[in-house]
């Protein structure tokens, strides 16, 4: 077969890397202190200083955009991995051993669907207060149900396949089946969940600082600074651009990928 | 001598891969008289299928005739605009394909899937096209066909599926219908109903039939004639009866010897070493020569003419052309 | 002396069928219904019937993939079912299953090499030199060499992945092995190669074969007994030339008759209608709605077995002594 080609899949990549990279940087360096204010200078157009101007109390922008983003990335993988074990393990013990298991997991993974996901962490917070590690748990509660069912149906999928059948017949147990022959099998459907949770976590994250129940001050969050650059939408229009084009970059980066990898995934199927 | 309703000149049939383009037919001239069950039989990989599908014009995108001529009934189905082609097909060439489920609508009652080529290729009102419909349904052996008319495929057992398909094949009347492995997929006592159909129709309808399989039982059971492919080439024809018990090119005969059966018990089965070349392991010469237990040196360089044996019976093997050893 | 080293007696196994509503009655499948038969040591025996006929169920049954509704395995004459986990592991390394389609009976992630390995690492069979032969000598023996070690199923063409198949099945160096359609997926040719494969094994290691397949002619080369399954229930077992040349049973006869050849075609007898749905079989014996010579009797009560000459068997009204109305020849 023809060597796949998939050309969104590396625009994905690469956005995802420059967007990591800069990531890294702002940890060692941003041009300014993301948090020094200077009344004099407030929504200063773009300058050879400010490159992308500065906000309503004139903080450098680009380098808040550059600290927002270890928020981004910090609440993208936490959230993820939250998500991603407890679904993984709740969607492997029901796919596996079907029966009763499989319908009382099942229904409590219903039951949370049940829920828009922004509305459930609201909830969440509403209860446990707004912050980090908050907002955290709440959007990685958020995305059990996508892995608990993408993992429950690969591994329904593969126990039936022959090979399954035939370590069984072997002599294999559980732990080698579940190990050895359905998970690695079971992870590339996994991947796609992940990106696609990746960047929907980001989104919510933005949705819910915007709503002033994410990330508090002074942690910078691209969400929030969309939320302070409302007001100032005429008076100093990039301010709202490059906060809006750094979310849109990154839920865009993250989507391309999950796009790439079914795309590939179903070409080997 | 009778004119052909199809005939096929000197076609060849390639591939653009990405990293080249590769030959998949070569060669191919046969054809169909009225009146004629024409068998094609061969291993997977052969080019069984893609024959069919290069004579409806309906070859995969990367796929295109090279070089030759496909004639029917006098008019070069190549050289053939899509409006024109749509007419041909369904009316005068119909194809039945070797599942039946994908083959049919899911979202269309039957009864509809088999008026609707009529509703394209003729002017008959609505009440005529259910009459007919439903006396093609009987003829290829629903008869419960006013109340299958308005079921849905999935409510049908595969058995009645694959007869829809061929009522859908039938209703327009054409001239050739194209079968590629119509019973595989069928259960033993279930393909033997298919096939004692297809017996039917060739008795009371004349019309002639290409037959794809890769099951000598149902050729034998079928056909009036074989065509055997291997590796995108016909390396021999002739009447089912001769060459079934008189094969000539090793290839034939490998394949005819390791089919198993009763009297064979205890017995080792012949076997053909190896297995059918990929498109891209194909090299010049005979492209069985690899193979053949009976290889002349010549096999690896040339391929051989096409040598007449018997009648219409016809064999490409060097084995059998002026000059070479007699080994057999 | 050749005993039983299979013993399968009156298996049932019902599958349960999913409720559409929650007021629904539970209802079953019955994809096996009654079967009993036994293979002795070193023979092949032929399963035949057609999909739904519950011909694969049997197989799984014997390797316990699936549990019993009803009935008992025995194997050398204890009942599989009474084995602790210990010696069920045990037994596991004599039984093994080659399935039909080579495309998913390997793992696709895993290489050769390691498919091979798995069997020995499971029941931690001798050192990594011991594996590492034997998983050579192995793979020799199904005509494969050291060079497919690395590769990974999807680059091996069906015939070579059925030999993997195979060679992974035989590595634990079992006495029996279930080959469920096994050879039916491939080509004529790479068929007769597997074959002759399969009775090579079967003389070097003196296997015991249950050959499950729709193909008649692959079914009367190969084995040696065969039994016909319709709906669940086994219509007629016997030696396969008796069973191959005069069936007695009228699906069995039909059955043959498909393969018949050219010069006898008059013979050939087609049944009509489809296979009844298993969910809801027929009652009485279950051919009944196919069958031309059914009598009253069919459609009321199943027929009990009679005998024929030695092992012949057939479940039908015709071979009733007290109701025989077609003569026997």
């Amino acid at each position: 077969m023809a060597k796949e080609k998939s050309i969104p899949f590396y625009i994905g990549i690469g956005i995802v890397s420059f967007l990591l990279v800069v990531m890294l940087i702002s940890i060692f360096y941003t041009p300014h202190d993301p948090n020094a204010m200077d009344s004099t200078n407030r929504l200063a157009a773009p300058s050879l200083e400010h490159p992308f101007g500065t906000d309503n109390f004139g903080r450098d922008i680009l380098s808040r955009v550059m600290e927002g983003s270890q928020t981004a990335f910090i609440i993208g993988i936490s959230a993820v991995s939250i998500g991603l074990i407890i679904g993984f393990i709740l969607g492997a013990s029901a796919g596996y051993f079907g029966g009763w298991v499989d319908e009382i997991i099942s229904r409590f993974i219903d039951a949370m669907l049940a829920f828009p996901g922004i509305l459930l962490a609201i909830m969440l917070i509403a209860v446990f207060s707004t912050g980090m590690t908050n907002t955290i748990i709440a959007l990685g509660i958020m995305s059990i149900p996508s892995f608990a069912r993408i993992t429950r149906s690969s591994f329904m999928q593969y126990k039936k396949y022959d090979f399954v059948k035939a370590s069984i017949a072997k002599g294999a147990g559980s732990i080698r089946i579940i190990f050895h022959h359905i998970l690695p099998n079971a992870i590339s459907p996994t991947l796609v969940a992940v990106a696609l949770s990746f960047s929907g976590a980001i989104l919510s994250e933005s949705g819910l600082s915007y709503l002033g129940l994410g990330v508090q001050p002074p942690d910078p969050s691209w969400g929030r600074m969309l939320k302070e650059a409302q007001p100032y939408i005429t008076s100093a229009p990039w301010y709202v651009f490059i906060t809006g084009v750094a979310i849109t970059l990154l839920v865009l980066g993250f989507n391309l990928l999950a796009d790439g990898l079914r795309d590939k995934q179903d070409k080997k199927a | 001598m009778q004119t052909p309703i199809l005939s096929i000149e000197n076609m060849d049939v390639s591939f653009q891969l990405s990293d080249g383009k590769y030959k998949a037919l070569e060669d191919i001239s046969f054809s169909v008289f009225p009146d004629e069950v024409v068998g094609i039989v061969g291993e997977s990989g052969c080019g069984k299928s893609l024959t069919s599908q290069a004579i409806l014009g309906i070859l995969p995108k990367n796929a295109q005739v090279d070089h030759g001529e496909i004639a029917y009934k006098n008019n070069n189905l190549l050289e053939m605009k899509e409006n024109d082609w749509q007419e041909i097909r369904g009316s005068a060439l119909s194809m039945i394909f070797q599942e039946p489920m994908t083959a049919l609508n899911p979202l269309l009652t039957v009864g509809k899937q088999i008026s609707e080529v009529l509703k394209k290729h003729t002017n008959l009102s609505k009440k005529t096209r259910k009459q007919k419909t439903i006396s093609m349904m009987k003829e290829v052996g629903l008869s419960r066909a006013e109340e299958l008319y308005n079921s849905y495929p999935h409510q049908l057992s595969g058995g009645m599926q694959q007869r829809i398909v061929i009522a859908i094949a039938l209703i327009a009347e054409p001239d050739l219908i194209i079968a590629d492995e119509p019973t595989t997929a069928l259960d033993v006592t279930i393909q033997a109903q298919i096939l004692e159909l297809f017996r039917k129709l060739k008795q009371y309808r004349k019309t002639s039939i290409i037959f794809i399989s890769h099951d000598w039982g149902v050729i034998r059971h079928i056909c009036d004639r074989v065509l055997v492919m291997y590796a995108g080439r016909i390396v021999e024809q002739g009447s089912v009866t001769e060459i079934i018990s008189n094969p000539k090119h090793p290839y034939t005969k490998g394949l005819i010897q390791s089919i198993p059966d009763h009297q064979k018990k205890g017995e080792e089965l012949y076997t053909i070493a190896g297995k059918v070349p990929s498109l891209k392991e194909r090299k010049g010469g005979c492209p069985f020569a690899d193979r053949c237990s009976s290889r002349l040196d010549i096999c690896k360089q040339q391929f051989p003419e096409s040598v007449v044996m018997e009648g219409t019976h016809t064999v490409k093997c060097h084995l059998y052309l002026k000059g070479a050893v007699e080994t057999l | 002396m050749t005993e039983a080293l299979v013993e399968l007696e009156n298996i049932h196994k019902y599958y349960k069928q999913r409720r559409r509503k929650l007021t629904d009655k539970n209802k079953y499948v019955k994809a096996v219904h009654g079967v009993s038969f036994s293979v002795k040591e070193g023979e092949s025996f032929g399963l035949v019937g057609e999909s739904g006929s519950g011909k694969s169920t049997v197989g799984q049954v014997i390797l316990q993939l699936t549990d019993l509704t009803q009935g008992s395995v025995r194997y050398r004459g204890k009942d599989v079912a009474s084995f602790t986990k210990r010696n069920l592991k045990d037994w596991r390394k004599k039984v093994q299953i080659v399935f039909q389609d080579p495309y998913a009976s390997l793992n696709p992630k895993k290489t050769v090499g390691w498919i091979l390995n798995e069997p020995l690492t499971i029941h931690k069979m001798g050192d990594k030199y011991y594996r590492k032969n034997k998983v050579l000598q192995t793979l020799e023996d199904v005509g494969l060499d050291d060079s497919y070690l690395n590769r990974y199923p999807h680059e091996l063409s069906g015939g070579q992945r059925q030999r993997v198949a195979i060679a992974s099945a035989i590595i634990l160096n079992p006495e029996f092995i279930v080959i469920d359609e096994g050879v039916s997926a491939l080509d004529v040719s790479v068929q007769a190669q597997i074959l002759n494969l399969l009775k090579r094994l079967q003389k070097k290691y003196n296997l015991t074969y249950l050959f499950i397949s729709h193909d008649l002619n692959v079914v009367q080369y190969f084995c040696d007994r065969i039994a016909v399954m319709y709906l669940g229930e086994i219509v007629e077992i016997g030696k396969t030339e008796e069973l191959g040349t005069s069936p007695r049973h009228p699906y069995a006869e039909a059955l043959f008759s498909s393969i018949l050849l050219h010069d006898e075609e008059e013979k050939r007898i087609v049944l009509e209608g489809d296979l009844p749905n298993p969910a809801d079989p027929p009652s009485g014996c279950p051919f009944h709605t196919r069958c031309k010579y059914a009598m009253n009797v069919c459609r009321v009560t199943k027929p009990t077995t009679s005998f024929f000459s030695g092992e012949h068997k057939v479940s039908c009204h015709l071979y009733n002594e007290k109701d025989t109305v077609r003569n026997i020849t």
